[in-house]
Formats: structure tokens, C-alpha cells, sequence
């Protein structure tokens, strides 16, 4: 099977590893930042030892479906993090350690080492851990927000004209208020 | 005339096909969210990626377009599709509600009848009716499955028990064809009885949420109601300051810092072409 493609076709939840770690290689810096701060702090808490840190250069190819094979175009700097986390073991698994992951553009020590722990937050369910309600541990809710070009351009939407629906909401504001006063 | 380096409306041609199979389920199921693999487009996600990407799906080069946002099509994310669509597709453009034959809109369905053959593209914010209720996709998606819309119909009986009234006065919940409980895109109240029997297709685009869904012509949209509290399309109870339309949905302009306002029609071409036909009716 083809390795799943967050850029090609639509995100469904719930998603496999694959696609959670594509989402958060692609996630805006200062949420994951939180998120994982959020896990040191005991939100879904699992303390990570750096097990691989590096910042290196790869090849970008570039896959051109018409003429079917890729072409490299140049290369572009990463920085990948391995953590090797606690893990008490469950019912049906010894203690062992466990391990998160963190790919990240650029020289970026602090995002992928933020990625590497809300990746590993993420995999409870794999593990056989127990759901806390944590931020961090909820699939859906780290990557239905994690894209700022997403967030951005949605929150700034709000710059757009909204007088039609702000008028029809004006209307049933004052209809609800003028019924009111004449009930009082 | 076309930007040479553009394809066609800007997506590649498979994109565009992908987006067309997406369009004929959309079309097959009317009201039911089909999930596709929207692109990055070069404006910002919430700016009508979705309906630009619909636009681009079906533009054809003889087609001519018109976009509104608020009802007008001189308003800036109107301006900036219109010149988008002139840039990269060639396409003719017009103003005019009845000469178009594809029109993207935000927040507004023209006051003039659409008739067949011509395409109505909705920008949408949040696809999903029941988002609100119940933020997660896993679950919303169950529930329309399931055709279970209990949660629904009881925040609407939730608004008449506490105001009267329920407390939606735009992106009204729909019923499609008996089916499927649908988000009209943040269009006032007051348009949504042009949603059912429309001779036009209609299409509906959310770029950043990845769906899209659609009605056929002539499909039965009705707005969800009680019998004893039925739906009822409001408007503000004035004329239009410079046309006289009694029918047409109105914005409240103020016009000093004393509170004088105006009420004109949000439709600009509905409202010009109106006082163009009264002018010549009265040389
Ligand atoms: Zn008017």
C-alpha cells in the first residue's frame, strides 16, 4: 500500500502515524511548543530523554506525474529528534522503553523536539494507554489546528465584510429584545 | 487574455478532475459532504479557497462569471476572485445576475431567479451543520450517517423555549431532499427558500475543511421548523432607499454620526439594474 499523503488527498480521522507525523512536521511551531510543554507538565505527562538530535541536509525531489519519475530540485536543511520515553508497560506489554519522533524544516531544535513529544503523546492508543483527556493525546483536535496557514487565513478572514449575516443577526437581536420589553 | 504561464483556471488538469468526480458524488447525494484533496491556493485559507476551486473545476472558456461577496460585486474578495478568474482563465466577466453563467458567491443568493444551465458556487466557511453542536468530525459524521439529527432539533426547540424564537438568523440549517441535514454557507435566513427548486446547480465549496457539497436542480431543500414555530425567511421591514424594492434583502447603512441610517439592497446589480429600467421607463 501507498504510504498515505496529507498534501494529496483528504485528511481522515482517525489517522494513522504516517499522517499525524506529516501533519505535525507541517505544524505551526507555537502550538506544538505547548502541547508539549503541556506533556511535561503532567497533561498526558512522559518524560523524554534525547535519544537523536541532528540538523542536516537533504535532497528535495520533485515528483512530476506527467512525465512519471521525479526530479531533484535542490536541497533543503532538517532537523530530526528521536526521544526515548518512560513507559511503565500495560496488561498486555512489559516495562519498556518507548520512543516519539520529530522531523522538522529548518534548523529548528525546539520544534522537533516539540514534535517528537506530542507524536509520542499522540500513540497511546497503540500503546495501550489509558486516555486522559489531555490536549496532547487528542488526534483530532491537534490536527484539525495545527496548520497555521489554515488558522491564520481563517482567523483573518474576520477582517472580510460580514455586514449581510452581521444585519440578520442584528434583526433577531432586536426582534428578541423588543419582545422582551414588552413582556417585562 | 490569459496569463500564458497559467493552466487553464490555474489548477493542473488532474486536480481538476479529481475535484469533477468529487462534484458528481456531491451532485449524486445531494446534501451529504463529500471529502476531496483541496490544494493550497495563493489566497488565504477563509478567503474562498474552496468556492475558487470549484469555480476552477468548472469554468469553461466560453463561460462568463460574475462574483459577489455580501450581495456586491465591487467588494474586495469579489474584486480579487473576479481578477483571479480574468488572470489565469481568460474568462469573460459580468456584473449582471442574469448574463452569468457561473457565479461565486460569499454570504448572499442573488435576488434575481437563476434559471438552468447556470452554476451557483458558495464559499464556505464550516461545511458542517452540526459542527457547533458537536466539534468533532468522527462523531458528525456518524451522526449524518446515521441520519440522526436528535441533537439538532433540540437546540432548535432549546432557542423557542428560552427566546421564542430560534436563534439563527444565518447559515440556517437545512433538510436536502429528506436526507440530509445541510449547512447553507453563512447566507442570511432570508435566502434560504431560494435554495429549494432552483433551476441552477448549486455548489459548495470549503477549501480549508476539505468538502464539498452540493444541491441538482430543482432539489428540495427545507428549512428545519416546527409545525407550531414554522420557519419564516425575515428581512428588515423597510423598502430600499434607492430603488423601492419591498422583496429584496437590505443593509442598514449609517449615514452621519447621529444614527441616521439608510436600508438599501445588499444585491447591487438587482438594486442598478432597477433604477436603470426606472430611468429609461421614464425618458
Ligand atoms: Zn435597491
Amino acid at each position: 500500500m501507498a504510504a498515505a499523503r496529507l498534501t494529496r488527498e483528504p485528511l481522515e480521522l482517525p489517522a494513522c502515524r504516517a499522517l499525524r507525523l506529516q501533519a505535525l512536521a507541517r505544524a505551526d511551531e507555537g502550538f506544538l511548543l505547548s502541547l508539549a510543554y503541556s506533556t511535561q507538565r503532567g497533561y498526558a505527562r512522559n518524560h523524554a530523554f534525547v535519544g537523536e538530535l541532528r540538523i542536516g541536509k537533504v535532497a528535495v525531489e520533485m515528483d512530476i506525474p506527467e512525465l512519471g519519475f521525479a526530479v531533484e530540485i535542490g536541497e533543503v536543511t532538517l532537523t530530526e529528534c528521536e526521544t526515548v520515553n518512560q513507559f511503565k508497560g500495560s496488561k498486555t506489554a512489559p516495562p519498556q522503553f518507548t520512543r516519539g519522533y520529530g522531523l522538522v524544516f529548518g534548523q529548528t531544535e525546539r520544534k522537533a523536539i516539540a514534535m517528537a513529544l506530542v507524536d509520542r503523546a499522540l500513540r497511546w492508543q497503540e500503546l495501550g494507554e489509558e486516555f486522559t483527556g489531555a490536549p496532547a493525546q487528542d488526534a483530532e483536535f491537534v490536527l484539525s489546528h495545527a496548520d497555521n496557514v489554515q488558522a491564520t487565513g481563517f482567523l483573518e478572514h474576520i477582517k472580510l465584510p460580514h455586514y449581510v449575516d452581521f444585519q440578520s443577526e442584528l434583526e433577531l437581536v432586536r426582534k428578541l429584545r423588543a419582545e422582551a420589553e414588552a413582556g417585562a | 487574455m490569459t496569463d500564458a504561464a497559467y493552466n487553464f483556471a490555474y489548477l493542473d488538469e488532474q486536480t481538476k478532475r479529481m475535484i469533477r468526480r468529487a462534484i458528481l458524488k456531491a451532485l449524486a447525494i445531494p446534501g451529504y459532504q463529500v471529502p476531496f484533496a483541496s490544494r493550497e491556493m495563493p489566497m488565504p485559507y477563509g478567503w474562498g479557497t474552496g468556492g475558487v476551486q470549484l469555480s476552477a473545476a468548472v469554468l469553461l472558456p466560453e463561460d462568463r462569471f460574475k462574483v459577489i461577496d455580501q450581495g456586491a460585486d465591487d467588494t474586495t474578495n469579489a474584486v480579487s476572485i473576479r481578477k483571479f478568474f480574468e488572470r489565469t482563465a481568460g474568462v469573460a466577466t459580468t456584473t449582471r445576475t442574469a448574463d452569468a453563467t457561473v457565479i461565486q458567491t460569499r454570504h448572499r443568493i442573488p435576488e434575481t431567479p437563476l434559471a438552468e444551465g447556470q452554476i451557483l458556487v458558495y464559499q464556505v466557511p464550516i461545511p458542517e451543520p452540526l459542527r457547533f453542536l458537536e466539534p468533532r468530525e468522527t462523531e458528525t459524521r456518524r451522526m449524518h450517517a446515521l441520519g440522526d439529527y436528535g441533537l439538532m432539533h433540540v437546540k432548535l426547540y432549546e432557542d423557542i423555549a428560552r427566546h421564542g424564537h430560534v436563534a439563527t438568523a444565518y447559515a440556517y440549517p437545512v433538510m436536502v431532499e429528506g436526507r440530509y441535514v445541510m449547512d447553507p454557507s453563512p447566507i442570511p435566513k432570508f435566502d434560504n427558500p431560494k435554495l429549494s427548486g432552483c433551476p441552477a446547480i448549486q455548489l459548495f465549496g470549503a477549501g480549508r475543511e476539505q468538502r464539498i457539497h452540493a444541491l441538482p436542480p430543482y432539489a428540495e431543500v427545507v428549512s428545519l421548523d416546527f409545525e407550531d414555530h414554522p420557519f419564516e425567511a425575515s428581512k428588515p421591514d423597510h423598502p430600499c432607499a434607492l430603488c423601492g424594492a419591498t422583496e429584496s434583502y437590505l443593509d442598514e447603512v449609517i449615514t452621519d454620526d447621529r444614527g441616521s441610517r439608510m436600508f438599501v439592497c445588499s444585491d447591487t446589480d438587482y438594486c442598478t439594474s432597477r433604477r436603470d429600467a426606472a430611468l429609461e421607463a421614464a425618458q
